[in-house]
């Protein structure tokens, strides 16, 4: 998909620095320095190793952290830095975080869940109903819906917790290592409905480990690597200044590393991006 | 505002809903108060019940008091459900929303009050089951439920108030040893006051679980309504500020989603 330059980006950060405390004298620095427009009507893959920075990346344009130094403006609106008032309600409502880590409750059922979610974004009453099983559709989650989440597989989990966080159809989309854990068939529902909302108009940001995956479902792909933005462009872009030209070759040049594998359990197909190499 | 009203009503279904499904902790909560009761009643059968009309037997001096104490145990679990949605991320997940934290955490305590009331009722029906004898008089009683309800709050704010500052299930278990203990012992839900040392009638007159249990006592005995300046003013006083802690705390999680 095309990506007009000329629309106002979801996200837009300048010099972006985050400092994590790690004793009284010393930090760490998470991100030094981000410069970075994150479109909308596109689904971006944030790729980068184990510690390059995708997650506060994440965690700072869901509004979670602010940035220690540096301008960060999402959906419009400026985040001031650290100890400035925190985003709000109404931002909250048009954006989404939803973090590696499933966050469930096992003593409820599917339908529960989504309910409960719903109305906690704020959903109207005549439209919860409706929106739980159009997600719970594109999810393939229909079946176990009425039964307890303890009951269920890991990978339809994984499906709830995803799609508990796309109920308000939120303009920014923010998912760490959504495939983490998903078979192939539900890799293959969250991409599609990832797609289905970018032509949509929103802006879906995806940190994942899956670099095939990245290269064949992405319109844009940011390379982190030590805090920094090491490329970004089309994966076409990417792959066309690497020789050879893939995805995987530019990551290699772009950061001077070898990806880390995908999770396990990820069905985007991680093993043929090794053998590609 | 009517948003918040709708988040309150889907919390305190959730919470529901979930306390249904672990019947473990319901059932517990009406064995434990029959122990004591068979306990505690058979073994003081003949405590002279100097505070009462005479005609009434220890076992009916016992059941409004023990009433009392499984509102006061039931209300220190609130807080062990938010542990477990701490652990398993859900709570955070919850105040990441755009939901409002007071909403959620009113609905929550609006669902714990609701059981408490149900356990302080189910706890009275043992009680005559055992032969206790109430004197019924509604009016008195619906003000000794307000009671109750003002004393559930307080303690289940303490507790979840408690479980949002130290996430994790072995505080809750030394909260239930130093609070409820003492605030047991201290108090007039098992023993008449004029059974005690002159110290401990002195400190049973300052302890809320006192209050309460003189004020359901005394609405289900002698039909009684409760005080306004011994009971209704001092437990609502105490159950807002513990709710304002319970506000604070969960505004203070909300920040660190």
């Amino acid at each position: 998909m095309p990506i007009e330059p000329s629309r106002e980006p979801a996200a837009s950060l300048r010099g972006v620095v985050r400092r994590y405390p790690s004793s009284s004298l010393s930090s760490i620095e998470a991100l030094s320095g981000v410069d970075l427009d994150l479109p909308r009507g596109a689904v971006t893959a944030l790729l980068g190793v184990n510690g390059a920075g995708k997650t506060t990346l994440l965690r700072l344009l869901a509004g979670l952290l602010p940035p220690s130094a540096g301008e960060l403006s999402v959906l419009g609106c400026e985040q001031p830095a650290a100890a400035g008032p925190r985003r709000s309600r109404a931002l909250r409502r048009r954006l989404s975080y939803v973090p590696q880590e499933l966050a469930l409750d096992p003593e409820m059922t599917g339908r529960e869940t989504l309910a409960l979610f719903a109305t906690l974004h704020g959903v109207a009453w005549r439209e919860r109903g409706r929106r739980v099983n159009a997600l719970a559709q594109a999810f393939g989650t229909l079946g176990p819906l009425g039964r307890p989440v303890a009951a269920w597989s890991g990978g339809q989990k994984r499906r709830l917790h995803l799609a508990a966080g796309m109920l308000h159809d939120p303009e920014l989309l923010l998912l760490d290592e959504p495939t983490a854990g998903l078979d192939v068939p539900g890799c293959d529902f969250l991409w599609a409905e990832l797609a289905r909302r970018a032509r949509a108009g929103a802006a879906v940001v995806v940190a994942t480990h899956d670099l095939p995956a990245a290269e064949r479902q992405a319109d844009f792909v940011v390379i982190l690597d030590r805090g920094r933005v090491a490329a970004a462009g089309t994966p076409g872009e990417l792959a066309a200044g690497a020789a050879p030209p893939t995805l995987l070759a530019a990551f290699r040049s772009a950061t001077g590393r070898e990806p880390d594998p995908p999770a396990p359990g990820t069905g985007g197909g991680g093993g043929d991006g090794r053998r590609r190499g | 505002m009517r948003e918040g009203l709708d988040v309150l009503r889907s919390v305190a279904w959730r919470t529901w809903v979930v306390t249904l499904r672990r019947p473990v902790v319901l059932t517990f909560s009406l064995g434990q108060p029959l122990l004591w009761m068979l306990f505690f009643g058979f073994l003081f059968q003949r405590f002279p019940l100097a505070d009462l009309p005479p005609g009434l037997s220890y076992l009916d001096f016992l059941a409004p008091g023990v009433s009392v104490m499984t509102v006061l145990f039931g209300a220190s679990q609130s807080g062990i459900g938010w542990v477990r949605d701490l652990q398993t991320g859900f709570l955070p997940r919850l105040l990441r929303t755009p939901a409002s934290p007071a909403a959620i955490l009113a609905g929550k305590l609006l669902a714990d009050v609701a059981r408490l009331l149900l356990q302080a009722l189910a706890v009275l029906v043992l009680a005559l089951l055992l032969g206790a004898r109430l004197r019924l008089a509604p009016g008195a009683a619906a003000l000794g439920l307000v009671c109750i309800a003002l004393f559930g709050l307080a303690f289940a704010s303490l507790s979840c108030a408690l479980a949002l500052r130290a996430r994790a299930q072995e505080a809750m278990a030394t909260f239930v040893h130093l609070v409820n203990l003492p605030l047991l012992f201290t108090s007039t839900a098992l023993v008449p006051r004029r059974q005690m040392p002159g110290w401990l009638a002195a400190l049973s007159r300052i302890n809320p679980l006192t209050l309460t249990a003189d004020a359901w006592r005394g609405a289900l005995l002698l039909g009684e309504s409760p005080s306004w300046q011994r009971a209704l003013l001092p437990l609502a006083a105490l159950a807002a500020l513990l709710f304002a802690l319970a506000l604070s705390q969960i505004r203070r999680a909300a920040q660190e989603r």
